[in-house]
């Protein structure tokens, strides 16, 4: 295989000119591949961030549970404030439900079952058992807060702060956007730095007409600077007591304690969300050995079930509503997702399409080169078979001739495709992604045109008569 | 056993509406270490004769026994590995691959060889053929940087690196002067000498046959004369390729 490389490259050096615009063709349609697959590959993972990003994938746990009467989306018992109910709910108050045919209310059965008191504090080894054993999980962040002392500072007006410890990720959950200066690095969460955001709101309190990002507060001593204004959405932050957002172990140790407020989980996708929520509760009842006949102490709230209502409606309509609300949306958005792929998918079809057409185009090039140089060979050609090349010898050679050109021609056209999506995503903000799987899949294709293309010529060559071959000019 | 055996051997070409017969009838036994000289005009059918010794071509009719096996009906890749390990060209216009080195060149035969030797042994088995033929000095050298002399033994090199027991030339002067043709006729005698090849010579050129121990004359597809020839002697071959030898460098340098 070697020896026909360096035949081929030799043949394809001295018919540069040829060889050279053969190039360009197959580059053209290797790039064509490459924007095609980058582009559809971009448009495809938009889609995807769109479906995830509309859908409800967040998940609060909180500790403690002091809700009213709730099933689970499969209808289970979840945590009741003591409510007994026998057999079905219906949620019409009616006898013979008339629709219950066709969408059947899942029957509730709730048990007596008690209270552990207190509840037990979140920690850490329940963030970790999130993340470990339940799958779907895209990320885990748990969140505290509490009032700490300021050490004295002549032009502050304020004595205590609320300080809210986050962990990473926690702002993504929360969909923070830094306004000015920056975010908190991993590596300050990891070391606990004594760093601080803050919202405008809060920074116009505490330093008026000041730049924030020169500020810092001192806590105990602790001097904590100010590293960015975040746009926090539904901050609840006083006017008597403001907020900052510091990392988490520098919380824990101002706040002088282990435990935390809140774990936010986001689930992979919409479709998981509910199933993510399950198996939570299942994860943190075995993580604080909850006997059977014990309620959850704990809280665990999907964006769904907290944005239904809990007062002013019949507590039966509310459970039965809520046993049936994760699957029904789940279903719809299921299929809203399903015709946005669809979407995406017909698009990269007609895309590929065209890619097709350019790539057939070069390999039309590499298939006339190589029936100009079989012919201008063909003593060449001769000469072999008369010192012993076999058929195949022959057809391995011009093949490999065939494949070198193409693929040679394919490297080019990957730094063009690679060109041309940078223009895409630099000039006309589309979307496009290249992974290490299409480039491997363009230089691939790329081969396979040669093959397929340069099959033909090599069997010309290979099937001449040595006599007549031998006897050519 | 003779190394060649042409019995009772028929070509025809069908030529337009005509058959055109190249060989009528053609037998002949030729032994091994001769040095054949197959001469006749152009249209006599020699050149045919020599496609079929080579496992070029196969007869319509007839039998062709080399080295006692009957190859008049083998399949074509049967026959390039014939060609491959029991035969050596010679040809007129050398046949050398243009912009490739003469020890390439003569590596060609080896790529060809089932099994495949290692690069490395192909290497050393093209400079000893070339090293043979006093052209070690020359084995990286392009063939437009060789003289006629030098390529056509940059050719038999490539013909003998395979050690085949028959080697055929086909009309192997036709391109040189008369001084350079000499010398390759008397490598070519020196061969047969030194390591006893059969080598059979197709030439119009009386002079060149002339160097054979046997001179057949071909007319019309048919044999016409079968002679034993007492070959232009090697007496002054050595002093000859000495002097050579240096003008030829001398002529290159």
């Amino acid at each position: 295989m070697l020896i026909n490389l360096h035949t081929a490259t030799r043949a394809l050096r001295q018919n540069r000119l040829q060889a050279a615009l053969t190039l360009c063709g197959m580059s053209i349609g290797v790039a064509m591949v490459v924007i095609v697959s980058g582009l559809g590959r971009g448009a495809q993972l938009q889609i995807e961030s769109q479906i995830e990003s509309a859908g409800p994938t967040l998940i609060s746990v909180r500790s403690g549970n002091f809700s009213t009467a709730a099933v689970t989306g499969n209808g289970e018992q979840d945590s009741s404030g003591g409510e007994v109910s026998q057999g079905p709910v219906d949620p019409f108050g009616l006898q013979t439900d008339p629709i219950s045919d066709a969408a059947p209310v899942t029957p509730v059965t709730v048990r007596k079952t008690r209270h552990r008191s207190p509840a037990w504090p979140l920690t850490q080894a329940e963030v970790d058992a999130i993340a470990s054993q339940v799958e779907d999980v895209r990320s885990v962040a748990a969140s505290v807060a509490g009032n700490v002392s300021l050490d004295e500072q002549p032009q502050l007006r304020i004595r205590v702060a609320r300080v809210h410890g986050f962990q990473t990720d926690w702002e993504v959950m929360s969909g923070w956007k830094v306004l000015r200066g920056r975010m908190v690095t991993a590596q300050e969460h990891a070391a606990g730095t004594p760093v601080m955001l803050v919202s405008p709101a809060v920074a116009q309190r505490l330093w008026p007409d000041q730049d924030p990002l020169l500020q810092q507060l001192s806590f105990a001593g602790q001097d904590v600077a100010v590293v960015g204004v975040v746009d926090i959405e539904d901050e609840s932050s006083s006017i008597v007591v403001p907020t900052v957002h510091v990392p988490m172990t520098l919380a824990q140790q101002l706040l002088d304690g282990q435990s935390f407020d809140e774990i936010n989980v986001r689930s992979r996708s919409v479709a998981t969300t509910s199933g993510v929520a399950q198996a939570i509760r299942r994860v943190l009842r075995e993580q604080r050995q909850l006997a059977d006949d014990t309620f959850d102490d704990f809280r665990v709230t999907t964006q769904s079930t907290s944005s239904m209502p809990s007062l002013g409606t019949d507590p039966r309509l509310s459970r039965a509503v809520h046993a049936n609300l994760v699957e029904l949306e789940k279903v719809s958005w299921e299929e809203m997702a399903a015709s946005l792929r669809q979407a995406g998918r017909t698009f990269t079809l007609l895309l590929t399409g065209a890619a097709a057409v350019s790539l057939l185009v070069g390999g039309i090039g590499v298939m006339n080169i190589m029936l100009v140089s079989v012919v201008a060979r063909t003593r060449e050609i001769g000469l072999r078979l008369a010192l012993g090349a076999r058929m195949q010898d022959i057809m391995l050679q011009f093949i490999a001739e065939a494949v070198t050109l193409a693929v040679a021609g394919g490297c080019l056209g990957l730094v063009l495709g690679y060109l041309g999506l940078l223009v895409a995503q630099q000039s006309f903000h589309w979307a496009a992604v290249l992974e290490p799987a299409m480039v491997m899949a363009a230089l691939v294709m790329a081969m396979l045109t040669g093959i397929v293309f340069g099959y033909g010529p090599a069997r010309r060559a290979a099937r001449l008569d040595p006599v007549v071959a031998l006897k050519a000019e | 056993m003779p190394v060649i055996s042409l019995q009772n051997l028929k070509k025809s070409y069908a030529l337009g509406d005509n058959t055109v017969h190249a060989l009528r009838g053609v037998s002949l036994d030729i032994e091994e270490g001769e040095f054949v000289a197959i001469t006749g005009p152009s249209g006599s059918g020699k050149s045919t004769m020599m496609h079929i010794l080579g496992c070029l071509d196969r007869p319509t009719e007839g039998h062709y026994l080399l080295g006692g096996e009957d190859v008049s009906n083998l399949s074509r890749d049967a026959l390039a590995d014939i060609r491959n390990r029991q035969i050596g060209f010679v040809f007129q216009g050398f046949n050398l691959l243009p912009r490739t080195t003469a020890v390439e060149n003569v590596e060609v035969p080896l790529l060809y060889s089932r099994p495949l030797l290692p690069a490395a042994e192909r290497r050393q088995r093209a400079l000893e053929a070339l090293d043979s033929l006093g052209l070690s000095q020359r084995a990286d050298h392009h063939p437009s940087q060789l003289s006629g002399g030098q390529q056509q033994r940059v050719a038999i090199a490539r013909a003998l690196v395979n050690k085949p027991s028959l080697i055929l030339a086909d009309e192997p002067t036709g391109n040189l002067d008369t001084k350079t043709s000499i010398e390759v006729m008397r490598l070519l005698q020196n061969l047969r000498e030194s390591l006893g090849i059969t080598i059979v010579l197709i030439t119009h050129e009386p002079e060149i046959a002339a160097y054979g121990t046997r001179i057949i004359a071909v007319r019309d597809g048919e044999i016409v004369s079968d002679v034993a020839n007492t070959p232009t002697p090697m007496e002054h071959v050595e002093e000859d390729q000495e002097q050579s030898e240096p003008a030829l460098a001398a002529a290159n340098a």
